[in-house]
């Protein structure tokens, strides 16, 4: 069943247009990777779709035409974000800002069940709920940007970019956690830039160049596909 | 013996925790007390022009509480908070005085002026919802200017107010024939009108005080918070942000807008001179040296920064006569030096304001 479509697709900043005509479809519970090389649009794409930038063009999210709905509307119908760079509120604690992932949920009780399931999901914040989200490591910044997005109950999480600056170690332990997330349920959407991970991670994958989608199809299959290949894996 | 112990043990708690709680309510009470007797204090030891100083603290409070809300809470630099002051006091000046034959009572014109400058805090908003930092100062900063200068040149073709004359005869608070700015004697004690003036003033800031703590607390409250940390993250968060940033200009603008209306009806009188830039960026460095987003903070800033001036108008010409045997400088452009060193201190010493919020450092 499809949870999110996007047809031609197109986002431009003023005259120059970044995302050129884009069609997506993704299943519900699927895991897809959008990969591509710097300024390809990726990022510019994934914004839109959440309604942080306007578009032209057509999209459904769950069965609702969701063009023109503001970012809290969608979030509301369960498209959540991990922003690209984490975007971790600095000055708050941990606790805090789990607190605010759960900005449009009423029930206290509940929100109280889902920060002992995210402390589950990352130890490591456990450890830190009271420190100041400024001071984690990179890491534990992203496992924070991750677990917020999870306090809204999505039913599908947008990531960008989520290994983008982290240690190999660390990037193993993030990947870990967003395939338990897809195991309960969630759909995922994953740009990366670093296309060896996203395909060996994801079941399928769009390949993005100067704001189209010029290749998708099974991981497997792009990963021996010469031209991908040579642009994105290295020979 | 064991659960003879515990027994002993919880009742002594107990009384600790009421004697504890007995201690915080004597302490309101005393702090209740001081502010009440205050201005007879003040009045009878320094002087009656001090009540009045005091009064205009208190004013300048709520002024500040209010860009609080839009500079301290939601992280949006606001340089012409004054034109909502100015808004506020003009409103009153219409409503209250011979210039339209207009005489509503104060509980009619003080909602009133908060809905008007809520009003303008809004239109403020809305075209500048996109700005942040300076390109935002830039913009209200033009606001500012804009309110002001039409004050100034609203006297033709249709003569609305004044011109640079001002309005003059403003309606002061009043209940029955009450006339909150005069001298009045109640069992035996004087109350000038300043005096009148502060409980009123004391009251409203009182109020401010609770309802700034509220709203920090409150949702909304985080919802600034989270747009002040991170914009594009508050949005994936699912805040409204086009609603809520709204919000902190009308309810910082509606502050600024009683304030206002208490000037006018304090002065009797208004003109376009009040609400210079300069005024604008005296509220900002209350808030700022007293400490940006917590409310205590900003209310100490105000308190020193609305009385430091006036104390060194009083001490620079005796100060120089003293250590030097003459007046050199002009005890006017000293008392701004002194006053602009005061704050460089400070700034340096307390980068954060001297009572910073929690969430600042």
């Amino acid at each position: 069943m499809t949870l999110l479509k996007v047809t031609d697709f197109r986002v431009a900043y003023g005259g120059i247009k970044a995302v050129k005509g884009v069609n997506l479809e993704i299943l519900r519970g699927e895991i897809v990777a959008l990969i591509g090389s710097n300024g390809a649009g990726k990022t510019t794409l994934l914004k839109a779709i959440c309604g942080l930038l306007r578009f032209e063009g057509q999209m459904t999210f769950a069965g609702v035409d969701a063009k023109r709905k503001r970012s809290d509307q969608l979030v509301k119908l369960g498209l959540s974000l991990v922003p690209e760079g984490r975007g971790v509120f600095g000055r708050l604690t941990v606790s805090e800002n789990l607190m605010m992932g759960a900005f449009l949920i009423k029930d206290k009780t509940s929100i109280k069940n889902d920060i002992d399931r995210i402390y589950q999901m990352f130890p490591r914040l456990a450890e830190r709920k009271n420190q100041i989200a400024g001071t984690l490591s990179g890491g534990e910044q992203q496992m924070l940007a991750i677990g917020r997005a999870m306090m809204a109950r999505p039913k599908m999480l947008l990531l960008d970019e989520p290994s983008m600056g982290l240690a190999p170690m660390m990037v193993e332990k993030i990947f870990h956690v967003i395939d338990e997330i897809s195991n309960s349920n969630v759909t995922i959407l994953l740009v990366e830039q670093n296309a060896n991970l996203a395909l060996n991670f994801a079941a399928r994958a769009y390949v993005m160049d100067s704001g189209r989608i010029t290749l998708d199809g099974p991981s497997f299959e792009l990963k021996t596909d010469s031209s991908v290949r040579r642009a994105y894996l290295g020979g | 013996m064991k659960e003879l112990l515990t027994d002993h043990k919880i009742s002594s708690l107990k009384t600790y925790f009421t004697s504890y709680r007995h201690a915080v309510w004597i302490g309101y009470v005393m702090i209740a007390v001081a502010l009440i007797v205050l201005p007879f204090l003040v009045e009878s030891t320094i002087g009656r022009t001090w009540v009045r100083i005091l009064d205009f603290a208190l004013i300048y409070g709520m002024l500040a509480l209010g860009l609080n809300i839009v500079v301290g809470f939601a992280g949006l630099l606001d340089l012409g908070y004054i034109a909502f002051y100015a808004v506020g006091a003009y409103t009153w000046a219409l409503l209250a005085s011979p210039q339209f034959g207009l005489h509503l009572p104060f509980w009619v014109i003080i909602p009133i002026g908060f809905v008007v400058a809520g009003f303008f805090g809004v239109l403020l908003g809305a075209p500048t919802l996109r700005l942040r930092g300076d390109y935002l100062a830039i913009v209200t900063l033009g606001f500012g200017e804009i309110i002001r200068i039409f004050l100034n040149n609203l006297d033709h073709p249709v003569n609305v107010t004044n011109g640079p004359v001002g309005i003059n005869l403003i309606d002061p608070i009043s209940i029955g024939s009450v006339d909150f700015t005069k001298t009045q004697e109640i069992f035996g004690l004087i109350f000038s009108g300043a005096h009148i003036y502060y409980y009123v003033l004391l009251l409203l800031l009182l109020v401010s005080i609770l309802v700034c703590i509220r709203l920090e607390n409150s949702r909304l409250g985080r919802a600034w918070v989270a747009i002040r940390e991170d914009e594009i993250a508050a949005q994936a968060m699912g805040i409204n942000t086009r609603n809520v940033k709204l919000l902190a200009f009308a309810m910082g603008a509606s502050f600024g807008g009683i304030a206002g209306g208490l000037f006018a009806s304090f002065q009797g009188f208004v003109s376009p001179e009040s609400f210079i830039l300069l005024e604008s960026i005296m509220v900002l460095c209350m808030v700022v040296l007293g400490g940006m987003g917590n409310v205590w903070g900003v209310v100490l800033g105000t308190f020193i920064l609305a009385i430091l001036p006036e104390v060194l108008r009083d001490i620079s010409s005796p100060l120089q006569e003293n250590i030097l045997g003459k007046v050199w400088l002009d005890p006017e452009s000293l008392r701004m030096v002194l006053f602009g060193l005061a704050l460089i201190v400070v700034m340096l010493v307390r980068p954060t304001g001297l009572w910073p919020s929690k969430k600042n450092n």
